[in-house]
């Protein structure tokens, strides 16, 4: 599946579990009955990604008032 | 003869909707395609045709499951990429280029809100059917008591309620078996829309990604797959 939106990995961050350099991985979002794959900086051991505040306050709030109709 | 007109162009020179969709440009991607089929349970060989096919994407299902599927479609571009997927053949639902009693079966996927007249398209449809033929018809569609669509001009002018698409279905012939809501894959196209280009970003898009879902669309809107069979 083609993702729309990459985030670029930061340079020089790395994951503070597994210590490995962040890279761009898949990552499920999932809110209110919607679910889609899209790129996020994350740690390619372990999983986990990074959501930094001008994401969760930018896209990331428009999706969710977009899917709670506001 | 009128001149038919195949409607407002929705060919994405810039890709932005098939970025988020895949070639099957529309929400539900094939999924909703899978679920009709398995609905109907054509036998192999059965004559399909894919009414406003764009790239392809669903062609290339129909030939995997072993059906002789021709896609329709009015853009010489969309036709070229079709090719290398099917038969892909010029035409619209104004005028469909197969003969009287053709097909099995016909799969309108997130096209018939944009043929200027839907009378018309319907009963070109029901042309090319065989009696009991099946047309599978996935949309937009207009909630009850919404007011006025936006984007005119776009793949939403179109859209009726379930109520008035089942009306017009039973007036030009056909006998509706199956209808489901899947407004849920609307939400999700618009969110994924969203997440790539920012609800600024949406009004800037060619169509039809971004006259599809201008902000507040789905609330006014849902998605729903229809199946029917030509009566008579």
């Amino acid at each position: 599946m083609a993702h729309a939106f990459t985030k670029e990995a930061p340079s020089g961050w790395n994951c503070g579990k597994c210590g490995e350099p962040l890279q761009p991985v898949s990552v499920n979002v999932e809110y209110m009955g919607s679910s889609f794959f899209v790129q996020l900086p994350g740690c390619p051991k372990c999983g986990t990604a990074l959501i930094d505040a001008e994401l969760a306050l930018g896209r990331m709030l428009e999706v969710e008032k977009l899917l709670e109709d506001k | 003869m009128k001149n038919p007109s195949p409607g407002p162009p929705v060919y994405d020179p810039g890709d932005a909707l098939r970025r988020v969709t895949g070639p099957a440009l529309r929400p539900g991607g094939l999924g909703l395609t899978e679920r009709a089929l398995a609905f109907c349970r054509f036998p192999p060989g059965a004559r399909l045709i894919d009414a406003g096919c764009g790239p392809g994407a669903t062609l290339s299902l129909l030939a995997s499951m072993g059906l002789e599927a021709q896609g329709v479609d009015p853009d010489p571009r969309y036709l070229a990429e079709a090719a290398l997927r099917g038969t892909a053949l010029p035409g619209s639902l104004a005028a469909l280029p197969q003969p009287d009693g053709w097909a099995d079966g016909l799969l309108c996927e997130c096209a018939l809100n944009l043929a200027p007249d839907r009378g018309g398209a319907l009963a070109e449809i029901r042309r090319v059917l065989r009696p009991g033929g099946y047309f599978i018809l996935s949309d937009v569609f207009a909630l009850p008591g919404q007011g006025g669509l936006p984007s005119p001009g776009s793949c939403l002018a179109g859209a009726v309620t379930l109520a008035a698409a089942g009306a017009g279905l039973a007036a030009a012939g056909f006998e509706v078996k199956l209808a489901e809501d899947h407004g849920q894959t609307l939400k999700t196209l618009a969110a994924q829309l969203t997440w790539a280009y920012g609800r600024a970003g949406l009004a800037h898009l060619p169509a039809p990604g971004g006259a599809c879902l201008p902000g507040g669309a789905p609330r006014k809107l849902t998605y729903a797959l229809i199946v029917s069979q030509k009566s008579g």
